[in-house]
C-alpha cells in the first residue's frame, strides 16, 4: 500500500544539490588549477624582476666602487661590510634575493673576479661580476673596468 | 500548518553555480591583472639590467681605448710627435687635436642604439687629464645646446 | 509514525548538511578571493616600488652620467651642469622633483616638476667623485646605486 506521507519538496532535491555541488567543485578545481598557475607565474616573475633590479644596482655599485679602489676586497667591504679578504682577486659573496649579504639563507652568489693587464702607460683592471642562483646557474653578469695610468691625473 | 513544519530547509539549485561563476570570474580577473603587472615589471627590469650591462661593457671598451692611447703616449715626451700621432691614427675611433702645449684625444664608444660614451682627454705636462667621460645621445655626440628660455 | 519521524530526521540532517556545505563553500570562496587579492596587492606594490624608487635611482644615476659636472648639496639636492643649462634634482615629501634653469640663473629647489615618488631619498658625495643615490619604496626595500661624476663632484 502506498504511504500516505508525501515529501513536501520534490523527490531527489537533496540529491540534485549534492550533484550540483560535485559538478561545481569539479569545475572550480579545474579553474583553480589554471588560476593558481597564473598566480604562481606572476609571483615568480615579480620576484625575478625585483631580483634583477637588485642585481643590476648591486653590480653598478660594485663596478663604481672597484673603479674607485682598484680592489675587489675593498669594494666588497664597502658594499657589504665584509673584511679579512685583502688582496683577493676573486671573491664569492652569499646574498639573499634582495642582494643583501646573507650567510644563513643565501639565494644568490655574487662572484667578483678581477684581472689586470699591464699596458706601457698604466694598468687596466677588469672586473667581472657574476650572479649565480642556488642551483649554480649564471643569471646575470656585468664586466667593467678601471684604468690607472702611471702618470695619472684623474681617476677613470 | 503541517506543510510549514515538514518543509525541509535546503539550498535551492543554481545558487552554487552562480556563486562559483562569480568567484572564478573574480579570480580570473585578479590573475590576469597580476600576470600583466608582473610581466610589464619583468620587461622593465630586464631592460634596465641589460642597460647596466651594456653601459659597463661600453665603459670597459672606452677604458681599453684609453689604455691603448696612454700606452702610445707614454713612449713620447713630445705629445705632438708625428710618430705618436701616427700611432694614434692606428687606434680605431680615436680623433685628436694638437694643442700649443699638448694634445687632446677624443673617442666615442656606443652603449646601445641611442647612447654612447663620449671620452675626451688632454695630454699636457707629464700625463693626461680627463676632460669628459659621459653619456651622450648617439645621434648627437656633441649633445647640442638645449634651448632653455633664459628669462629675457 | 516511527517511519515518519525517521524521514523527517533524515530530511533535517540533509538540509543542515547541505547548508553547512554551502557555508563551507562560501567561506572557502571568500578566503580564496582575499588570498588572490592580497597576492595581486603584493605584486602591484612590487611594481610600484620598481616604477618609483628604483626608477628614481636609475633616473638620477643616468642624469649624473650624462652631465658635465655635478654639485651635491648638504641636504641631498643635486645640481647638474650641462652645456647651456643646469638642472636641480631634489626630494620633498617623498616626491622627487626636477627643475631646469638657464646657465646664468640662480638655482632654487622649488617649483620643480614631480618626476617620481621616492621615499627616504638621499644623495651623498662619496670619496673621489662617487655619489651614492638611494631611495626606498612603499614596501620598505632600499635601492642604492653608486655613480661616478665626470668632474669628481663637489659639495
Amino acid at each position: 500500500m502506498k504511504s500516505p506521507i508525501r515529501p513536501v519538496t520534490k523527490p531527489g532535491q537533496f540529491n540534485l544539490f549534492f550533484l550540483e555541488m560535485i559538478i561545481v567543485l569539479l569545475f572550480f578545481c579545474i579553474a583553480a588549477v589554471v588560476i593558481l598557475r597564473a598566480f604562481a607565474v606572476s609571483d615568480r616573475l615579480a620576484r625575478e624582476s625585483r631580483r634583477t633590479e637588485s642585481m643590476a644596482f648591486c653590480a653598478q655599485s660594485a663596478a663604481e666602487l672597484y673603479s674607485e679602489t682598484y680592489s675587489v676586497s675593498a669594494a666588497a667591504e664597502e658594499m657589504f661590510g665584509i673584511s679579512g679578504m685583502e688582496n683577493a682577486s676573486r671573491i664569492t659573496i652569499p646574498l639573499n634575493d634582495r642582494c643583501v649579504y646573507s650567510v644563513k639563507d643565501p639565494a644568490l652568489f655574487m662572484t667578483m673576479t678581477e684581472t689586470k693587464e699591464n699596458f706601457g702607460g698604466g694598468m687596466l683592471f677588469t672586473l667581472h661580476i657574476g650572479f649565480e642562483n642556488d642551483r649554480g646557474e649564471l643569471i646575470y653578469e656585468v664586466s667593467s673596468g678601471a684604468y690607472r695610468s702611471n702618470t695619472e691625473r684623474a681617476v677613470v | 500548518m503541517k506543510s510549514r513544519t515538514e518543509r525541509p530547509v535546503g539550498i535551492g539549485t543554481g545558487y552554487l553555480s552562480i556563486m562559483m561563476i562569480f568567484v572564478v570570474l573574480c579570480l580570473t580577473m585578479l590573475a590576469a591583472l597580476s600576470y600583466s603587472t608582473a610581466s610589464t615589471e619583468n620587461g622593465y627590469s630586464q631592460k634596465s639590467g641589460e642597460y647596466t650591462k651594456a653601459y659597463y661593457a661600453a665603459d670597459l671598451s672606452a677604458k681599453q681605448t684609453l689604455a691603448a692611447v696612454d700606452n702610445a703616449a707614454a713612449k713620447y715626451d713630445d705629445y705632438t710627435d708625428f710618430m705618436l700621432l701616427a700611432e694614434l691614427d692606428e687606434i680605431e675611433g680615436v680623433e685628436y687635436t694638437t694643442l700649443m702645449d699638448g694634445l687632446e684625444v677624443r673617442w666615442v664608444t656606443p652603449v646601445n642604439k641611442s647612447q654612447s660614451i663620449s671620452s675626451v682627454i688632454r695630454y699636457s705636462g707629464v700625463g693626461f687629464e680627463v676632460l669628459e667621460w659621459r653619456t651622450v645621445s648617439a645621434n648627437d655626440p656633441a649633445d647640442k645646446h638645449l634651448n632653455v628660455w633664459n628669462g629675457e | 509514525m516511527n517511519r515518519l519521524g525517521s524521514k523527517q530526521l533524515t530530511e533535517t540532517i540533509s538540509s543542515a548538511g547541505s547548508m553547512v556545505l554551502f557555508l563551507i563553500f562560501t567561506v572557502s570562496c571568500l578566503i580564496i578571493i582575499s588570498v588572490a587579492a592580497s597576492a595581486y596587492g603584493r605584486i602591484s606594490e612590487n611594481y610600484d616600488d620598481t616604477f618609483n624608487s628604483a626608477a628614481a635611482v636609475r633616473y638620477v644615476t643616468n642624469k649624473l652620467r650624462s652631465c658635465e659636472s655635478a654639485e651635491v648639496l648638504q641636504n641631498g639636492d643635486i645640481i647638474l651642469y650641462f652645456s647651456g643649462y643646469k638642472t636641480i634634482i631634489y626630494e620633498r615629501g617623498g616626491i622627487l622633483y626636477e627643475r631646469l634653469f638657464p646657465d646664468a640663473a640662480e638655482v632654487t629647489a622649488e617649483g620643480g616638476e614631480a618626476v617620481f615618488h621616492a621615499e627616504n631619498y638621499s644623495a651623498e658625495l662619496y670619496g673621489n667623485g662617487l655619489i651614492s643615490v638611494s631611495a626606498s619604496g612603499g614596501g620598505g626595500d632600499l635601492f642604492t646605486a653608486y655613480c661616478r661624476v665626470p668632474d669628481g663632484g663637489h659639495t
